[in-house]
């Protein structure tokens, strides 16, 4: 439904309100362009329109938690022309709050426009030239294009075809004189979760072998994992120099479109990260409403369940059209349909449901699906069940 | 580096025990706000801000009145609809650029969108300046540009200014070799501006004598009232060397929502993309941003509010023969002839915070933001109270009755 820019321009123009029609045509043509590298990271470009499942980005359908959504509203009034070091919450107050949640110090503890910020910061003060990036593949890429702009060797080790699961051993091996490496976990986009004793021994491997090298693990979706075996990584993070958990509000918390997150570590590389960070990165709103959510215990529980649930259901579901998926531990799954991510991203497109973007090097084998609610779930298995048919 | 020493010197000129114990109203809320600003603000980060407790806040070049009710509602309608706030900025960024882009006539693909114009001149910086091209700004003026290429190892230039002014001959002689000018006009702090045709004239120059690209932020551009100045958006659509930085975080009243803009060529604004990272911004900002400029009406009547609060306050010094700079921003920069931080902290006992030191001026100027009206009102009677106070401090002599 392409518009033209004149009858863009000759709708509402005088109230300034947006229409969704208008966003939703504007952003399919603009939004790639407008996040270049970024864009087709993000998938897909429009908020979802009438009756579409957007099942692509990873997002929590049904936003953020109430109280978040009134600290929101509460805050545009009063603050939205103030700073956010002099609004209530400030950026002090956030990371304050978050370091009582983690037991740890203010010091501890870096905010970020979304852990993606925070991502990046630390490919820029810990990569260059002399100082390789260690990743994993598929996994989140962004850090890897900042490494790559600065000119650092990237080196992604595969993940295995078996479980999906990151190879550890060799992502060590190849640690040695690094100058930052990446561990996602649970990994975007295979899903999968190393255990607690695992990300210890893999720490303490690195730690041994390549002391300067830093350690990076990105938990954007450390809330939603059951698995009994996983352990976050932040006491390991704050007892351990060089070694920082990135978390976010994106996620678990509903809060994507509010560009929140932060990373947790040895205050030494937690003030690395903050001379590195954006000057005034977060902003008021998504401040309050972060700080509002923070106390949302029963509502990680409450999402939490609804995701594994409506999870469990299309695992399940696929699982009767003989499709396998990794053991998901997010709020994604990534299944084995033995053809092309892309035809059966077009197929979905044509039934009104998006799923995610291409993961090479699993692009011909794997397509990535975000958890939406029940209701949409059941719906997009039917679509899955004709277009695989 | 001798910038970096200077900023550095700067960031640890007071500590935050002596602001905690200096201060008699909500001590955490004091010492967190007195700060002056992004850098800082870590520094107060063990301290809690007891709400309620606000200094009247004339240290940081906000808008007092934050965004109107329109753009209020449409950031609230951000919430309407469905989860939005849980979902990626997604289309709401190319519908913001639509609207600058027909706001200011220029193509869609001019414009560029960050996370305050703060992050569009870092990532300017980045690609424009390196260890071999140095970056070329002035001393006084905007940091950001300055502290991130020094962060990157990037050689800078930071010409001192010349009658407060910023000195475009000499900014235009250090432009040899460099990858990057940055040309703050009106100049923070010092709020003066140079005309369209003198800064047109220093594009001209750099243009045909150097390689370097030419960066003009225009920050404060909507509170502009002398009739020479003309903004450089024509420009940057014409030279793909020249970029033209904006904000809506001043006369827009959107500082917390953290969304500044540039024009600049496509092939300018595609190398700064590959460094940018486009996932910056929150969808009620987009949508409110994108209100906003639809409003132009809004931002005039801003803009004339603050020309009658600063004209008020630019007479009160005049009438205490206090020499103040041409201010053409939403801040003035005074000759109090007292340390700028005494005078702060002088201020601060009275429940007003004023701009932080910008050496070299900092033994005798003070950036003071405007605010409304009544604000600036309370403001003067409390610099009438403090100044002679700051004096006496300032020559070393103690009163009891200034500590009071």
């Amino acid at each position: 439904m392409p518009l033209s820019r004149r009858a863009f321009f000759g709708l509402d123009v005088s109230s300034g309100q947006p229409t969704a029609p208008l966003i939703i045509a504007r952003g399919r043509e603009a939004l790639a362009e407008e996040l270049g590298p970024l864009g087709s990271e993000i998938g897909v470009i429009e908020p979802p329109q009438d009756g579409e499942i957007r099942i692509s980005s990873n997002e929590n359908p049904l936003g953020p938690p109430p109280a978040a959504v009134e600290a929101i509203r509460g805050s545009f009034g009063r603050d939205a022309g103030r700073y956010p070091f002099n609004s209530q919450p400030n950026m002090s107050d956030l990371t304050s709050a978050l370091a009582e949640k983690h037991g740890c110090e203010p010091d501890n503890i870096v905010l970020g426009a979304g852990s993606g910020e925070i991502l990046k910061n630390a490919a820029h003060a810990f990569t260059n030239r002399d100082r390789h990036f260690v990743t994993g593949t598929p996994s989140y890429l962004q850090p890897s294009r900042v490494a790559r702009y600065l000119g650092a060797t990237v080196v992604s080790i595969p993940v295995s075809r078996a479980d999906g699961k990151l190879d550890l051993d060799a992502m060590e091996a190849a640690a040695r004189g690094a100058g930052l490496i990446f561990l996602c976990n649970p990994n975007n986009p295979t899903s999968t979760v190393h255990t607690g004793s695992d990300v210890r021994a893999f720490a303490r491997t690195v730690r041994r072998n390549s002391p300067n090298t830093v350690i990076h693990f990105d938990e954007a979706y450390h809330e939603y994992v059951t698995h009994p075996d996983y352990e976050p990584a932040l006491e390991l993070a704050l007892e351990t120099p060089k070694v920082f958990v990135t978390r976010t509000f994106s996620k678990l918390f509903g809060m994507a479109g509010m560009r929140i997150g932060y990373g947790v570590g040895h205050r030494d590389t937690i003030a690395t990260l903050r001379r590195y960070s954006l000057t005034v990165n977060t902003n008021v709103p998504g401040l309050a409403a972060a700080y509002a959510a923070v106390r949302e215990t029963d509502f990680v529980l409450n999402e939490q369940r609804r995701n594994t649930a409506a999870k469990q259901f299309t695992v399940d579901f696929l699982a009767r059209l003989g499709l396998e998926c990794y053991n998901s531990q997010t709020n994604f799954i990534f299944v084995e349909l033995g053809r092309p991510a892309a035809d059966f991203r077009a197929a979905c497109r044509e039934h009104g449901v998006s799923v995610g973007r291409d993961f090479p090097p699993m692009e011909r084998t794997h397509a990535r699906i975000s958890i939406g609610t029940m209701d949409e779930m059941k719906r997009a298995c039917e679509v899955f069940e004709e277009v695989l048919a | 580096m001798k910038t970096h020493e200077r900023i550095d010197g700067m960031r640890n000129g007071v500590s935050r025990r002596s602001f905690v114990k200096s201060v008699g109203l909500g001590a955490s809320a004091a010492a967190i706000m007195s700060y002056d600003g992004p850098r800082a603000w870590a520094r107060a980060m063990s301290l809690s801000l007891p709400v309620q407790e606000r200094p009247l806040l004339l240290h940081n070049n906000e808008n007092p009145l934050g965004p109107g009710t329109r753009v209020i509602a449409a950031m609230n309608d951000a919430l309407e609809g469905g989860p939005r706030a849980g979902r990626y900025p997604g289309g709401a960024i190319g519908e913001l650029v639509e609207a600058i882009a027909r706001m200011n006539n220029v193509p869609a693909d001019y414009v560029m969108v960050g996370n305050g114009s703060t992050q569009l001149l870092r990532s300017a910086t980045q690609v424009f300046t390196s260890p071999t091209k140095h970056l070329v700004t002035a001393s006084p003026s905007y940091e950001e540009v300055r502290d991130y290429a020094t962060l990157n190892g990037h050689p800078v230039e930071a010409l001192p200014l010349k009658d407060m002014s910023l000195d475009l001959t000499a900014m235009a002689d250090a432009a040899r070799g460099a990858g990057l000018v940055f040309v703050n006009n009106p100049n923070n702090p010092t709020a003066t501006l140079h005309s369209g045709d003198s800064i047109g004239a220093l594009i001209d120059r750099i243009l045909s004598e150097t390689d370097a690209m030419i960066m003009v932020d225009e920050a404060y551009h909507d509170y502009v009232t002398d009739p020479g100045h003309e903004t450089q958006i024509p420009r940057a659509v014409k030279e793909r060397r020249v970029i033209v930085a904006r904000t809506f975080s001043k006369a827009h009243g959107m500082a917390g929502m953290r969304i500044g803009w540039v024009v600049a060529h496509p092939d300018t604004i595609a190398r700064m993309r590959e460094w940018h990272y486009g996932l910056s911004l929150n969808i009620p900002s987009l949508l409110g941003a994108r209100t906003s400029i639809l409003n132009p009406d809004r931002i005039a009547h801003e803009a004339e509010r603050n020309t009658a609060a600063r004209q008020f306050t630019l007479d009160w010094f005049a009438s205490r023969d206090i020499a103040t700079t041409d201010s053409q921003a939403n801040f003035i920069f005074a000759r109090t002839g007292v340390p700028a931080g005494d005078f702060r902290a002088a201020n601060e006992r009275h429940g007003i915070l004023v701009g932080r030191d910008f050496p070299p001026y900092e033994r005798e100027w003070s950036r003071i933001s405007i605010s409304t009206m009544d604000d600036m009102r309370r403001a003067v009677d409390v610099f009438d109270s403090v100044l002679p106070v700051a004096t006496e401090q300032s020559n070393g002599r103690r009163s009891d009755a200034a500590a009071a």
